[in-house]
């Protein structure tokens, strides 16, 4: 159960050069907007393609640019929740949830994830009419509903104002350690990414830096703390 | 006035039935073929796509006589594919209710095409790649997410293509003749009567042809004023209920 990621990727000026491996439990990117985050996604999903290098999936090779494998992101089962959540503006609430569930799918099955994602009542409506935390947890049950073999996260909460957010880490925290696959979290919010990460990576520019232990990191330095206690405050008021 | 009126009374519809069985040949032809076309290019490589919008988009700058003269080069029996044509299939194409709606169908087809292309470029790529992660073939993409985000242009570009492909006149004239009650269409009748100096009638034809394209143009409009709401709720600007998020 792992993701390893080895990748290089040219764009003009910039240059992604990312390197590292999931363990268990979510695996966080952090770095400020610009610095590649979603780039790196974007490549593990397969909507991208790297320059070079080499992306596995619990051995699966999902990309790699010596044996000329690139899959298509429909053969990579990877689920991915995009910062605004692209969810089909043309369908309802529960037709987004079932479009990720094949050519015949199960309406229970879709009943059942609306039921556990408390989005029962607002089944029928479309994305335009539904607030913030709603599509959130819409793009979060059509994700579970695809049952991907992998989770990427691109800023899930940088929608969302900071009292509902607090909240929304919560129930997601929850969620992922049910569903337990090889997860990646994208994030430039320390306090977001101390509350839900096992492991932490911090990039620069375009390039990862070294992975670590999400209490380690925390303890790391000062201001860290002080955000951290900042959200803390927050999430108690 | 009088002379209209009683015009009316006696005036052969023909002219009325053809130009709207055209129109709507022409339109479906140009429909299926502007949105496969529309989705090629839209996929193609920056060259491929310069050159082949530029050929897609000919009809539309041409002159309908220029058109209608190809049209007639490419199938009058004289020719390799004309001949061809009825040969094998005995299908006549000039001076023929088909030529009207080559003719049409020909003419129109950039308006089609040219909205859907502008329509599909402008769905949100990321609703693409979502669809893609969600496994979905594209195929699938295509008619499921990519048409109905891109819905209103693709209805407005087909009301155009339908207003065009009735009124054609100068490529119909070229490759389908005016045989009345066989390929004179209200244009092709108007030029005709006011050629008689039958005022008359050109008056009623020239009445029955404002009145269709104002109700098409009041369509077109409540079509794209429901197209602004929909984009407005797309992109989230009308807030949900209370606009505050349910409780835990």
């Amino acid at each position: 159960m792992a993701l390893e990621v080895r990748i290089r990727k040219r764009r003009g000026n910039f240059v992604l050069d990312m390197e590292f491996s999931t363990g268990d439990g979510i695996f966080a990117l952090l770095g400020p907007s610009g610095c590649g985050k979603t780039m790196t996604l974007r490549c593990i999903a397969g909507i991208e393609k790297p320059d070079e290098g080499r992306i596995l999936l619990d051995g699966k090779t999902l990309f790699d640019s010596e044996k000329k494998i690139c899959l298509t992101p429909q053969k990579r089962r990877v689920g991915y929740m995009f910062q605004d959540y692209a969810l089909f503006p043309n369908m309802t609430v529960r037709e987004n949830v079932m479009a990720g569930m094949g050519k015949n799918p199960d309406r229970r099955e879709a009943d059942r994830l609306l039921e556990r994602f408390r989005i029962t009542d607002i089944a029928n409506l479309r994305p335009g009419r539904i607030s913030g935390g709603q599509k959130q947890r819409t793009a979060l049950a059509r994700l579970i509903g695809q049952r991907p073999d992998a989770i990427l996260l691109d800023e899930p909460f940088s929608a969302l104002d900071s009292g509902l957010r607090w909240q929304l880490v919560g129930e997601m925290k929850e969620t992922l350690a049910e569903f337990r696959v090889p997860t990646v979290f994208v994030s430039h919010s320390r306090g977001e990414v101390c509350e839900l990460a096992a492991t932490v990576c911090e990039m620069d520019r375009g390039k990862s830096g070294e992975s670590v232990p999400a209490g380690d990191f925390l303890k790391r330095t000062e201001p860290l703390l002080r955000e951290h206690s900042d959200y803390r405050r927050q999430m108690w008021n | 006035m009088g002379e209209l009126i009683e015009y009316m009374g006696r005036a052969d519809l023909s002219p009325l039935y053809i130009s709207l069985r055209t129109g709507a040949a022409a339109t479906v032809i140009a429909f299926f073929l502007g949105l496969f076309c529309a989705r090629k290019v839209v996929k193609a490589g920056p060259w491929t796509r310069a050159v082949a919008d530029g050929f897609l988009t000919l009809p539309l700058v041409l002159p309908p006589t220029v058109a209608g003269f190809l049209l007639l080069l490419l199938f009058s029996p004289r020719r390799p594919l004309g001949s061809l044509l009825y040969r094998t299939f005995h299908i006549r194409a000039v001076q023929t209710p088909l030529a009207c709606v080559l003719a049409a169908a020909v003419v129109s087809f950039p308006l089609m095409y040219r909205n859907a292309r502008a329509a599909m470029e402008q769905v949100d790529e990321d609703l693409v790649s979502a669809a893609r992660t969600l496994g979905m073939s594209e195929t699938r993409i295509f008619w499921r997410v990519i048409i109905p985000v891109a819905q209103p242009g693709i209805l407005s570009g087909t009301v155009l293509t339908f207003a065009r492909a009735l009124g054609e006149y100068g490529a119909t004239a070229m490759l389908a003749g005016n045989i009345p009650g066989r390929t004179s269409t209200i244009s092709q009748k108007i030029a005709m009567v006011v050629e008689d100096g039958d005022y008359a009638s050109a008056g009623f034809w020239t009445l029955v042809i404002v009145i269709i394209a104002f109700v098409i143009v009041v369509a077109l409009n409540l079509l794209s004023g429901d197209r602004s709401a929909r984009t407005e709720r797309m992109r989230g600007r009308e807030p949900a209920e209370g606009g505050i998020e349910d409780g835990a």
